[in-house]
């Protein structure tokens, strides 16, 4: 029963923590690599256009990796960047990036779009994305 | 009652004094108030708006970031709606720039301006705008206006009311029993027997300490008026006594100024100097010794006298003659007067001493003259020749010595008696002055003796002369009665002073001797003993 409750946490720990996560875009995107400053700004609807001026679509997840993402992305808990969101959409002005439920969709939606930006588990990477950033 | 009305009371003074006191502390209070609390709200301000800004500073970070102009004007109005607030601006590095402001155009210089940076609200301590706030300098204002009103209401209400009671209290404890004082001395006349009522409520302060001052000084000027009126009355008494003596004494009293001019005189002054006519007041302004004396010049010279010695000189004088048969004199005291300082005054009596002047000069005469023949006595003529011979100065004319002795005299008395005698005396006395000038000296040494001086003699040639006129007029018959006459002779020595070391006494020898060599020599005639000693004699026939 120990040993199960202590591998149990060992794997959750491995999750959150030795995961990378890789931030990519479409293959046609011509831009090298983005900071982690110009993924947040991206990110968090300060921009909607990439450094090239070419206008951006960011894709969320609704998987638990987002906690992950943002966490690494902005050094802030999850529940503050919903917090944002909150006050934005509030105005209504803007609203968040659409939540797509997992890295295969992601990748997908990315696959499929010229313009879109997204984050996935760097093991699920492949050759039809471009990756921009890698987030420890 | 009019004077109480008018009176100006120091409680009201003081009142007033305290009035404008309280008012300028007041006014000071609340100036100082103000600016201190103009200060303080100052910094309140601050304080609240820094405040406020940390409420909304994550909200407006994220307007900065996100670029969000609806979240920021939110952010705005919510501060906006502070009364502190004046005016609000956010602006953020990607240009957009929101600015709110309230609506009253106050237009004060030097706000205060609050300027906050804003980071983003992700990662790291980039700037990625700015929130400014501007404070409202009206709300300041007033809320500093408002406690500093409160302040002078304050300072003021206590200020007033302590006031207040400080001058009720002075009113009552000091005021009124200081007014009730000042009333009854007012009333009291100085010397009265009235007095002040004491203050049982200040018997032990400087108020009781005054009444029993007062009162003790009106004691001593009441003691001091009742001594003054005594001594006044002892005064008008004695002024009247001398008064009562000034007017009805006998003697004339005067004041003189210094050139001699009455100033005052009594009654009996211009009786005194024999002028009724005219009263006292006729008198004041004229010259005192012309007026009255037969010699002003004595009387200058006595007021002389007075003024340089300081003492009060008296001598008889001689009135002015109007007419009367004798002289009056009077007797004038006159002494300079102390009492004036500033000018020179002269006070004298003169009193009528005829009388006495008369009594005395018949009393010098008659000790002087022979009563038989109204001539010089012997002490009498001598006292004459040795003044003469003292004070005489000119050498020329010396005085001469005449000894005469009247021949057969004896018989005359013895042939028909003394009464006989004495007439035959008076009548050679009167041929004798016939003989001579009135100034010189006829003189009866007693008997049948006599002498004459002859003043200021010519020359012994004169003497002989004179001698020679006198033998003759003896020689004449001397009619006794309507039947009988006698007839004498005289023996006359001569001796003249030829040098003022002679002595009297042998003038006289001198003289006796040429008598004596006259009377050997057969009588009837005259010798005279020349400066070489030789004599002289002359016998006249008689009845030639």
């Amino acid at each position: 029963m120990r040993n199960l409750l202590l591998l149990l946490l060992l794997t959750m720990l491995s999750r959150s923590t030795l995961a990378e996560l890789a931030v990519i875009t479409h293959m046609k995107n011509n831009i090298d690599t983005l900071s982690t400053q110009q993924v947040q700004d991206i990110f968090m609807g300060r921009t909607r256009v990439f450094p090239n001026g070419k206008f951006c679509l960011p894709i969320d997840q609704s998987s638990p990796l987002r906690a992950e993402f943002y966490q690494k992305l902005t050094a802030r808990p999850v529940e503050q960047i919903n917090a944002y969101w909150a006050r934005i959409m509030f105005s209504g002005q803007a609203s968040p990036p659409q939540q797509l439920p997992d890295d295969h969709a992601v990748l997908q939606t990315v696959r499929e779009n010229e313009g879109a930006i997204g984050y996935i588990d760097k093991i699920h990477v492949d050759n039809s994305v471009r990756v921009m950033l890698l987030l420890k | 009652m009019t004077n109480t009305m008018k009176k100006h009371y120091l409680y009201h003074k003081l009142a007033r004094s305290v009035f404008w006191a309280a008012l300028l502390f007041a006014v000071l209070t609340s100036v100082f108030s103000f600016v201190i609390e103009f200060n303080r709200s100052s910094e309140k301000a601050v304080i609240m708006i820094n405040q406020l800004i940390d409420t909304v500073e994550s909200t407006a970070a994220i307007a900065a970031y996100s670029n969000n102009s609806t979240i920021g004007e939110d952010v705005l109005k919510g501060l906006l709606r502070n009364d502190v607030v004046h005016e609000v601006r956010l602006s953020n590095v990607q240009g957009l720039q929101l600015m709110k402001e309230k609506p009253q155009d106050s237009d004060f210089p030097g706000q205060t301006k609050i300027i906050r940076a804003l980071y983003s609200p992700f990662g790291d301590a980039a700037i990625i705008g700015h929130l400014t706030v501007i404070v409202e300098t009206q709300y300041i204002l007033r809320e500093a206006r408002y406690s500093a009103l409160v302040n002078a209401l304050n300072s003021s209400l206590l200020i007033g009311i302590t006031a207040l009671i400080a001058l009720l209290m002075v009113r009552s404890s000091f005021s009124r029993p200081l007014m009730k004082v000042s009333n009854t001395l007012h009333a009291i006349t100085a010397g009265e027997r009235e007095r002040l009522e004491s203050l049982p409520r200040n018997q032990d302060d400087e108020l009781g300490q005054l009444v029993t001052d007062i009162n003790s000084l009106l004691e001593a000027l009441q003691e001091k008026f009742k001594v003054e009126h005594t001594l006044r009355e002892e005064i008008e008494m004695i002024e009247h006594q001398l008064r009562n003596i000034f007017e009805t004494t006998s003697a004339g009293i005067f004041l003189l100024d210094e050139t001699g001019r009455l100033l005052t005189a009594n009654p009996a002054l211009s009786k005194v100097i024999g002028l009724p006519h005219l009263s006292h007041t006729d008198l004041r302004g004229q010259d005192f010794a012309e007026l009255a004396f037969a010699e002003p010049g004595l009387l200058h010279k006595l007021m002389h006298i007075a003024a340089e010695q300081g003492q009060s000189i008296a001598q008889d004088l001689c009135l002015k003659n109007r007419g009367e048969a004798p002289d009056i004199w009077v007797h004038c005291l006159l002494s300079r007067q102390l009492s004036t300082m500033q000018a020179l005054r002269f006070e004298g009596v003169v009193y009528d001493v005829t009388d006495r002047i008369v009594a005395e000069s018949s009393t010098r005469h008659e000790a002087d003259h022979d009563s038989l023949t109204g001539l010089f006595r012997r002490q009498a003529a001598e006292r004459q020749l040795i003044r003469l011979i003292n004070t005489r100065t000119d050498k020329e004319n010396p005085p001469v010595l005449l000894l005469l002795d009247l021949d057969y005299f004896k018989d005359v008395n013895d042939t028909y008696g003394h009464e006989a005698g004495d007439r035959v005396l008076i009548e050679a006395a009167t041929r004798f002055q016939s003989c001579i000038r009135t100034s010189d000296i006829v003189a009866r040494l007693g008997g049948d003796e006599f002498l004459i001086v002859l003043v200021n003699c010519a020359s012994p040639e004169y003497a002989q002369h004179i001698a020679r006129n006198i033998v003759t007029a003896i020689g004449k018959p001397i009619p006794l009665s309507s039947t009988i006459s006698v007839q004498l002779g005289v023996s006359i020595g001569i001796a003249v002073e030829d040098s003022q070391e002679q002595t009297l006494e042998k003038l006289y020898n001198s003289a006796d001797l040429a008598m004596y060599e006259v009377k050997h020599q057969g009588r009837n005639g005259f010798a005279m003993i020349g400066s070489d000693g030789s004599l002289a004699v002359e016998i006249i026939a008689v009845g030639a």
